[in-house]
């Protein structure tokens, strides 16, 4: 599966090593304008890139299941009533504030205009307690604390034991004396109201979207919010998600120690919409039939949402996509039955390995046998050794259910095949409800045909069985095989 | 490294080492035989014109499974003969031919050693010769064997299931029901009477364990098999084979005929509980099956199947996978 990561952010690479980790492709594009063109839904987007900067060049197509976004937000610092606080996120002036002898308090403005992130709230604790062990006078302002989560929790306490005054805004005030360059904040808990002068000023305010992710927006056609971002405003629940399916923001402001959990948060989700369950590394084949390989795919042209698959499927695999009005199959639960595709009136289901079977020569002699993996395979292999010659006269194909075989594959094996047999589950045995009776069904319709044709209906037979009485599917084949030209 | 060793690879041994392959885990089982699947691996099926639900099928694909798997080692005629170590990280020591092998840094042990099905003490059942008897077990195997057209040799005329043979036993100091008994022998009667629509089968028994809801025992009365209530006293082997009963209708101790007699053996411990027991440290109920000590979780030492008591297909089934996710979760 091909992830693309879009943006400009330091962490492209540590995203695009973790998502090869986990087996799945990455390739990262940083200059937005050479997008030139983007289509498709989760799971399968398609891309025209250009190959050349600023969007010139020859164009080539790509394909992605999912995008992150990784664009960091622009770090311009806006005013605040004419006056500029030191941006939080700029190391120099910081240490300039630290070393300057100021009888002025240091106030820490967070949650000003928007909320800020936790990583400004990390950063800002740590400066702040940092000043305060200086012998600055330091105030912080916040409306939240988001300190939760391990490594945080002590920050700020530590804070508050260096001597930091932390006040919990309701209400707030800002104005910016040009004259004397201070700022005069009245401040109010809810209960007391502080009045506050002061030159030093440090904000996170401005390091906001403030336009960085327009372009992408626009490209990619995602909702912006009020403060310029792309993820939605369930951020706090679901910070990867966007207004688009399959399209996932990753904040390059993430904090360093929460990267890796961010990560796997991201991945869980691009998984859960693609229809892929996270697993830990190393695949496992649990039925013995590739589950990547064999599930049922739904047309989304032909099919009318009107929930017969999911309904008649047994094993709950059918999930309704109601923005797309399509139905779509969870690969994780499907066993292949193919129940879903014998009861959609449009025709809209195939099953992924279905497929008729090869013309070849020299098949006229021998008898073609469809084997329900749990009844006939089984009981098939144990025989096999004992049958000797006629073992030679045998074209076993193994199915996931007697469901999955339809009327062509047994009036197509016809074609090429002396005698056509399957063998098929007893009934109430079937672990797809009663997949063993459809094939039972098809294999009348046909001998049915044939005897209308003219044609020996003996031709086709079908048989239920278990894989427990091995002796009596010996005797039947014995049978089968002996009589008629074969 | 999880190493998670299994002692049998019967039934409850090889779900349990394929649910624990499948999430990655790596898995070792000592089988004393040549072959894994245990008992149930020869069961027959019990299907007449449709499936009677005996479970067998439940577990047709298994074994071929836990064979492939590339997470599971099996190692055949070997024996467990000790466990050392510290909870979470046992030595152990396993017998092979004249060969000791030592596995070290085994993380959890499974003791799924299963049953054993005859009275170990011959029984209430006083049972003279051969000719004519058929034991639980190889009643299995004939379901298993049969053909299109025959199950038995020859076709019986008359046919009698003898219940509880070993079970609520005072004499075999085994007063438990062994659960499967009048499940499986109601369900072969069935077949019985799908190959020989005018055999005359009869069931000797205490008290009939319901098998299936519904209306499960009149469809085997409306199958005009006849149910005597009695506990017979002996049965003589020979052709005809005869029962020796005590009439419930009061006339006194009567003797009846049949080609074949089928014995519903139950399920007993294995017949070295006690050396398992002791190595494993586990403990014994009251009947000799083996039981956990103390919590599973902390000596990472679990029972599964019907080493620890009599079950059915599906329970045992059930329960593996339930050691199983216990492992997976610690």
């Amino acid at each position: 599966m091909n992830i693309l990561i879009m943006g400009q952010s330091e962490i492209n690479s540590v995203l695009a090593d973790r998502f090869e980790e986990r087996g799945y492709s990455a390739f990262i594009i940083e200059d937005v304008s050479r997008i030139k063109a983007f289509h498709g839904e989760s799971g399968s987007f398609k891309i025209k890139l250009v190959a050349g900067a600023g969007g010139s060049g020859v164009a080539e197509d790509r394909e992605a299941a999912a995008v992150v976004v990784t664009e960091t937000a622009g770090k311009a610092m806006p005013s605040i009533d004419g006056g500029k606080p030191v941006c939080l996120y700029e190391s120099d002036d910081l240490k300039h504030l630290a070393g300057s002898r100021t009888k002025y308090p240091v106030v820490f403005l967070l949650d000003y205009f928007n909320e800020s992130p936790q990583a400004s709230t990390v950063k800002a604790l740590n400066e702040a307690r940092a000043l305060a062990l200086k012998k600055r006078n330091v105030i912080y302002i916040f409306r939240f604390m988001r300190s939760a989560g391990t490594p945080h929790e002590s920050l700020y306490q530590a804070a508050r034991k260096a001597g930091v005054t932390f006040i919990k805004y309701e209400s707030l005030n800002i104005d910016y004396d040009q004259n004397k360059d201070q700022f005069q904040i009245k401040v109010s808990d809810g209960v007391n109201e502080v009045d506050i002068l002061t030159k030093h000023v440090i904000s996170d305010s401005g390091y906001g979207a403030d336009g960085a992710y327009a372009e992408i927006a626009l490209k990619l056609r995602l909702k912006v919010n009020e403060a310029g971002y792309i993820n939605e405003d369930r951020y706090m629940l679901s910070p990867t998600l966007t207004s688009r399916k399959g399209v996932y923001y990753f904040s390059g402001d993430t904090a360093a120690d929460r990267i890796s959990e961010g990560i796997d948060y991201t991945l869980s989700m691009i998984e859960a919409d693609v229809g892929i369950p996270a697993r830990p590394g190393g695949e496992t084949d649990p039925d013995g039939i590739d589950k990547a390989e064999d599930y049922a795919v739904v047309d989304a042209e032909k099919c009318v949402f009107c929930y017969s698959c999911y309904r008649a499927c047994p094993h709950g695999a059918m999930t309704p996509d109601e923005e797309a009005r399509v139905m779509k199959n969870m690969k994780i639960a499907c066993e292949a039955c193919g129940i879903c595709a014998s009861v959609c009136p449009g025709n809209a289901i195939t099953l992924t390995t279905d497929d008729f079977p090869d013309e070849r020569e020299g098949k006229r002699g021998k008898v073609k046998l469809f084997c329900c993996e749990n009844s006939g395979a089984i009981a098939l292999r144990e025989i096999l050794p004992a049958m000797g010659e006629l073992a030679s006269k045998i074209d076993a194909e193994t199915l996931p259910c007697g469901g999955r075989i339809g009327f062509e594959q047994l009036s197509g094996a016809l074609r090429q095949y002396g005698k056509v047999m399957a063998l098929v589950c007893m009934d109430d045995a079937c672990k797809h409800f009663d997949g063993n009776k459809r094939a039972c069904r098809q294999a009348e319709r046909l001998s049915a045909m044939l005897e209308t044709a003219g044609i020996d209906h003996n031709k086709v037979e079908v048989h239920k069985m278990s894989h427990a009485m091995s002796a009596v599917l010996q005797d039947t084949l014995t049978d089968f095989l002996k009589e008629g030209a074969v | 490294m999880a190493h998670v060793m299994v002692i049998g690879g019967g039934l409850s041994g090889s779900v349990t080492a394929n649910a624990l392959a499948q999430c990655g885990q790596k898995v070792t089982i000592v089988e004393k035989s040549g072959r894994i699947g245990g008992k149930v691996r020869s069961y027959g099926c019990k299907a007449t014109d449709k499936c009677n639900n005996c479970g067998v099928c439940l577990v047709g694909g298994l074994w071929e499974k836990v064979e492939k798997s590339p997470n599971i080692d099996i190692i055949h005629d070997a024996t467990l003969t000790d466990i050392s170590g510290k909870a979470g990280d046992y030595s152990v020591a396993v017998k092979t031919g004249s060969d000791l092998r030592y596995m070290n840094g085994i993380s959890s042990v499974v003791v799924a050693t299963g049953f054993e099905e005859s009275p170990a003490l011959g029984g209430h059942l006083q049972i003279e010769g051969k000719e004519g008897i058929v034991r639980g077990l190889a009643l299995e195997e004939i379901c298993r064997t049969r053909s299109k057209d025959a199950l038995f040799a020859q076709a019986p005329n008359r046919v009698a299931f003898i219940q509880c043979v070993g079970s609520r036993d005072r004499k075999e100091d085994a007063m438990y029901c062994s659960r499967v008994c009048c499940s499986y022998s109601t369900r072969a009667a069935k077949v019985i009477r799908y190959y020989y629509p005018d055999c005359a089968i009869t069931f000797f028994y205490m008290e009939m364990q319901a098998v299936s809801g519904g209306d499960y025992f009149k469809q085997l009365e409306d199958l005009g098999i006849e149910f005597i209530k009695s506990r017979p006293l002996k049965v003589k082997a020979g052709s005809p084979a005869t029962v020796v009963f005590d009439d419930p209708s009061g006339e006194g101790i009567r003797e009846r005929e049949f080609d074949l007699i089928l014995l519903s053996d139950g399920i007993h411990p294995p017949k070295d509980a006690d050396r398992l027991a002791e190595i494993c440290g586990l403990g014994q109920d009251g009947n000799g099956f083996l039981r956990n000590a103390g919590p599973a979780a902390d000596t990472g030492i679990y029972v599964a199947g019907c080493a620890k008591g009599p079950g059915r297909i599906e329970e045992v089934y059930a329960d593996a996978l339930a050691v199983a996710e216990q492992i997976l979760a610690r």
